[in-house]
């Protein structure tokens, strides 16, 4: 608890010293995310009582393997795009501990002027929708993903510290803002369990070496429960 | 209708209202043929191997306007994709608005697809994307389009080969059909059109414009045409 105290503690601090209207919205793990600020919504067969949920130890687990019908999803709905000298960061260490079927969508960011950027998995793999790549994942442990976005067009990813990829944001997805994640697919045969770590969400000032020091540090305190 | 025949997709709860689809097959039983993501409102249309597979999604809720991120056709799917952004007719269910805002086709397999028909109440169809595909695909039907009365945005088919646009009223929004053909469909379109239309490649099947074009942008029509007269 100690340990996500202070992460939180440096998120706020960075927040707290930048000038424009930078924000985060951080999800710890250690409680259910709706109890947190997150707004929930469950599909399922009709009168089924969605995906059996539970917290371990400041990891949250989704477990909808009994039905494909099952999805279980977690928004925070406002404009998410940084300004002009600021830049978005997305955060989150999750693991794929079960997943059959089609791949299963796992996160999903709309960007305030048109435009998505969303992803899936499966066991070992992660996807990205709209652009139809994937990239090889160590299955059955945690990973470590970060996106980074100036201009809401372009953004890298990184998995475990290492750049994986460039790319672009969708630019003729939903005319909507939010950040979701969660089980995010029904269907296709696709059963899952998701231990999600933390999720953190920023628009911080332009990158300064001290900064984009601290948020790897914001992982490292979550790390190796 | 056979109840015991469809597989439905219900919002069981929420916590704070988001607008969400409920998808369902017509035709069959197999959940594997179609993959919903309610966060992007992406559905992914995966096997379907029947000549006609059928399949509703539409705005579960009567609030506001349900934005359909994306069809997504992947490859392997054979057939004809018939995707209503409603209720199946008599079912009775209520249901709100909804804007498909894309079609995207570019993982099909060109060749395997007999054709792609969207129907419902498209009251503001934002957008439809189409290439690869060597079957007819319509932007069906006119009852539905023509309750908004028109076409509001841009509607672009890349190599396409044949294209139908019943709805009767006013399309306001640009068509475009690009590619290097030869488009061999035909090409009817009805209703009155006050934006652009670029129809480009060489082509042998029938154009056919049954409307007031008095206020149309412009009609630009390039390529070879056959010996048919294309207006």
């Amino acid at each position: 608890m100690l340990r996500a105290c202070l992460a939180v503690l440096v998120v706020g601090s960075v927040v707290a010293a930048s000038t424009a209207a930078p924000y985060s919205i951080f999800y710890s793990g250690d409680d259910f995310p709706e109890n947190e600020g997150w707004s929930r919504a469950v599909f399922d067969e009709p009168g089924g009582p969605g995906a059996v949920r539970s917290l371990n130890d400041g990891t949250f687990t989704i477990d909808s393997t009994r039905s494909d019908q099952i999805a279980d999803i977690y928004r925070v709905s406002r404009s998410i795009n940084p300004a002009p000298g600021e830049v978005f960061i997305a955060e989150w260490r999750m693991r794929v501990v079960q997943q059959s079927g089609f791949r299963n969508g796992v996160l999903a960011i709309a960007r305030d002027n048109i435009g998505t950027l969303s992803f899936s998995v499966e066991s070992g793999v992660l996807y990205n929708n709209n652009e139809n790549w994937s990239v090889s994942l160590t299955p059955g442990e945690f990973h470590i993903f970060r996106i980074v976005s100036a201009d809401m067009s372009i953004y890298t990813l990184s998995i475990d510290g290492m750049l994986v990829r460039t790319g672009l944001w969708d630019s003729r997805g939903l005319n909507r803002s939010f950040i979701g994640w969660g089980d995010n697919s029904t269907g296709a045969n696709s059963l899952v369990v998701l231990d999600w770590d933390y999720l953190s969400f920023s628009v911080v000032p332009e990158p300064r070496m001290g900064f984009l020091l601290l948020v790897p540090f914001v992982a490292a305190t979550r790390r190796n429960r | 209708m056979i109840l015991r025949n469809w597989f439905c997709v219900a919002v069981v709860s929420t916590s704070v209202a988001m607008a969400s689809a409920t998808v369902s097959e017509w035709n069959g039983v197999n959940p594997a043929k179609w993959s919903y993501n309610p966060q992007t409102n992406t559905i992914e249309i995966l096997a379907a191997d029947s000549a006609t597979f059928s399949f509703e999604a539409y705005n579960s809720g009567t609030g506001a306007p349900l934005d359909i991120d994306n069809i997504v056709v992947q490859s392997g799917v054979t057939g004809t994709v018939h995707v209503r952004i409603a209720p199946q007719p008599g079912s009775g269910r209520t249901y709100g608005a909804a804007n498909v805002k894309g079609i995207n086709l570019s993982a099909a397999t060109t060749g395997n697809l007999a054709g792609v028909v969207i129907s419902g109440d498209l009251g503001a169809l934002t957008g439809v994307t189409v290439s690869n595909i060597t079957g007819a695909v319509a932007a069906d039907d006119g009852t539905n389009i023509s309750v908004a009365g028109n076409l509001g945005a841009a509607l672009t088919l890349n190599s396409a080969t044949a294209l139908n646009v019943a709805g009767g009223g006013t399309h306001t929004g640009d068509i475009t059909i690009a590619g290097a053909g030869p488009h061999t469909g035909a090409i009817s379109l009805t209703g009155d059109y006050s934006g652009d239309m670029t129809l480009t490649g060489d082509r042998s099947g029938q154009v056919k414009i049954n409307g007031d074009l008095t206020s149309t942008g412009s009609v630009t029509i390039t390529g070879e045409v056959g010996d048919r007269p294309v207006c």
